[in-house]
């Protein structure tokens, strides 16, 4: 094992690119995962079913952001408020399209509901798509190691799908596990692909345990409405 | 100048405004309709484009503003059309005066702004797609719905007032005026038929919805709405107040109805 500065540098560096190109393809691949636009597509679909006098107001709301519906109500010959009626997540860039000040009517949230469905297809094909085509097109073409790239980046993706959840990965003991794999996998020999394996099964297994908790969470706000 | 010369009053408001067609008076809130000698018809789009027409020629001023309303009266599909069809109505309504009402008519006044504003989208054979939408935003989703079914069988106007007249639409009001005294939204519009209409401009600015509710209730009522808001319990003053409620007023404005009938009778007698 070899310890000296020259050595610990590089594989410094090599986490802090294996960090930031991991971080930015798994949010990326997120923003066109299949399980976003169908979120969209049920907000479209939802948005068609209320009347066209509905108005729309944006309400800041934790953890999710979202609108309220005021409606005319034929029974009670009243306008009613109904809140929550879709919620938003604030760390997709089509967020940035559904805060307005004024009430909207039902034909501009339409408008904003059909932007973001086209958003998110491109974002399907370009990123989600265009991200595991790269991998396996590295796995095939210059390393089979890229293999365990495209799994993790596949359970992560599986994972959303499933519980419509964004994993954060980055924990600092992750960049712990990432460093020591990097240093390993610059010892060379079989070395490196132990690191590869072992740093990838950690990472599998540190998605699958937040998407357990998620879903136990999940399971038990259900039993308690 | 004192209450004892109300239609001196009136008769300044009116001097410069034109006048189409029969006067008239439509409803109140308690559901009777009535009468007055001469009886006034809110205007249907024919007779609105004969009087916008009238009211823009030669002016100078505003005419952009001008020119979107005729647009709006020549083709109700185009866009934005049910505000400018609403301002042109009530505009119409204010600026063609009618006979001076026989007794407090606050209530009766705010229900024919309001059936004088939607009658030419009631009457209008297209309008733009998400009109509905439109109308809710400037009014409210329960009046929307209103105007959605009168225009699948459109009633005669009395009994368009009639339906209105038993329902309470103070919130929808208070949005309209709100919509209206907003300088980016129907304020300059507003501001350009009224002065076209040979009316005094009103005092339009955000937040100041209850400000233009007065104006328009001055012009509408006149002597005599303010003679009946000096009674501060009169049931005119309470119908008054519940349209006002509403309005948007600003955190250092807390709504007084004294301060408001005060407002509107020093307007009024200057």
């Amino acid at each position: 094992m070899d310890f000296a500065l020259d050595t610990l540098l590089p594989a410094l560096r090599l986490a802090v690119q294996v960090i930031t190109a991991g971080s930015v393809v798994m949010y990326l691949a997120t923003l066109g995962n299949p399980r976003s636009l169908r979120e969209s597509l049920v907000t479209l679909h939802g948005l068609k079913t209320w009347p066209p006098t509905a108005l729309f107001r944006w309400r800041r709301q934790e953890p999710r952001d979202g609108y309220e519906v005021t409606a005319y109500n034929r029974n009670t010959d009243e306008d009613n408020t109904l809140f929550p009626v879709f919620h938003l997540a604030r760390w997709c860039p089509t967020y940035l399209m559904w805060p307005k000040r004024r009430q909207r009517t039902r034909d501009a949230m339409l408008r904003t509901a059909r932007t973001t469905l086209g958003v998110k297809v491109v974002f399907l094909v370009a990123f989600f798509l265009g991200s595991f085509a790269v991998l396996v097109w590295l796995t095939f073409t210059h390393d089979w190691r890229w293999v365990v790239a495209v799994i993790v980046l596949a359970f992560h993706q599986l994972a959303y799908y499933v519980s419509n959840t964004y994993f954060h990965w980055l924990r600092w003991w992750r960049l712990l596990v990432i460093g020591t794999g990097c240093w390993l996998y610059l010892q060379g020999g079989v070395n490196a692909t132990a690191a590869i394996v072992a740093a990838g099964t950690i990472m599998c297994s540190a998605i699958l345990s937040q998407w357990q908790m998620v879903e136990n969470q999940n399971h038990l706000n259900a039993r308690r409405r | 100048m004192g209450t004892n010369e109300p239609d001196q009053v009136r008769n300044e408001i009116a001097d410069n405004a034109v006048i189409i067609g029969p006067v008239v008076q439509t409803g109140t809130f308690s559901g009777q309709i009535h009468h007055h000698a001469a009886p006034r018809q809110p205007l249907d789009l024919l007779t609105l484009r004969q009087w916008v027409e009238h009211i823009a020629a030669g002016q100078d001023q505003h005419a952009r503003q001008l020119d979107q309303v005729r647009a709006a009266v020549a083709d109700p599909s185009s866009a934005d059309a049910v505000r400018r069809l609403m301002i042109a109505g009530m505009v119409g309504y204010l600026a063609r005066p009618g006979a001076p009402p026989d007794r407090p008519v606050a209530a009766q006044i705010v229900l024919d702004l309001v059936v004088f504003a939607l009658w030419p989208v009631v009457t209008a054979k297209k309008l733009p797609p998400g009109w509905e939408g439109q109308l809710a935003q400037l009014t409210s989703p329960r009046l929307a719905v209103l105007v959605q079914r009168a225009r699948e069988q459109p009633p005669a106007p009395e009994e368009f007032a009639r339906t209105l007249a038993s329902r309470s639409f103070t919130s929808a009001t208070a949005m309209l005026f709100d919509d209206l005294a907003d300088p980016r939204r129907g304020g300059a519009l507003l501001t350009a038929m009224a002065l076209a209409g040979g009316l005094e401009a009103p005092p339009t600015a955000r937040g100041a919805g209850r400000k233009v509710a007065v104006w328009a209730l001055v012009i509408a009522g006149g002597a005599t709405l303010a003679h009946a808001l000096r009674h501060t319990d009169s049931r005119a003053t309470r119908i008054l107040g519940e349209v006002m409620v509403d309005l948007a007023t600003g955190p250092g404005d807390p709504l007084d109805l004294t301060d408001v009938a005060a407002d509107l009778v020093d307007w009024l007698f200057g």
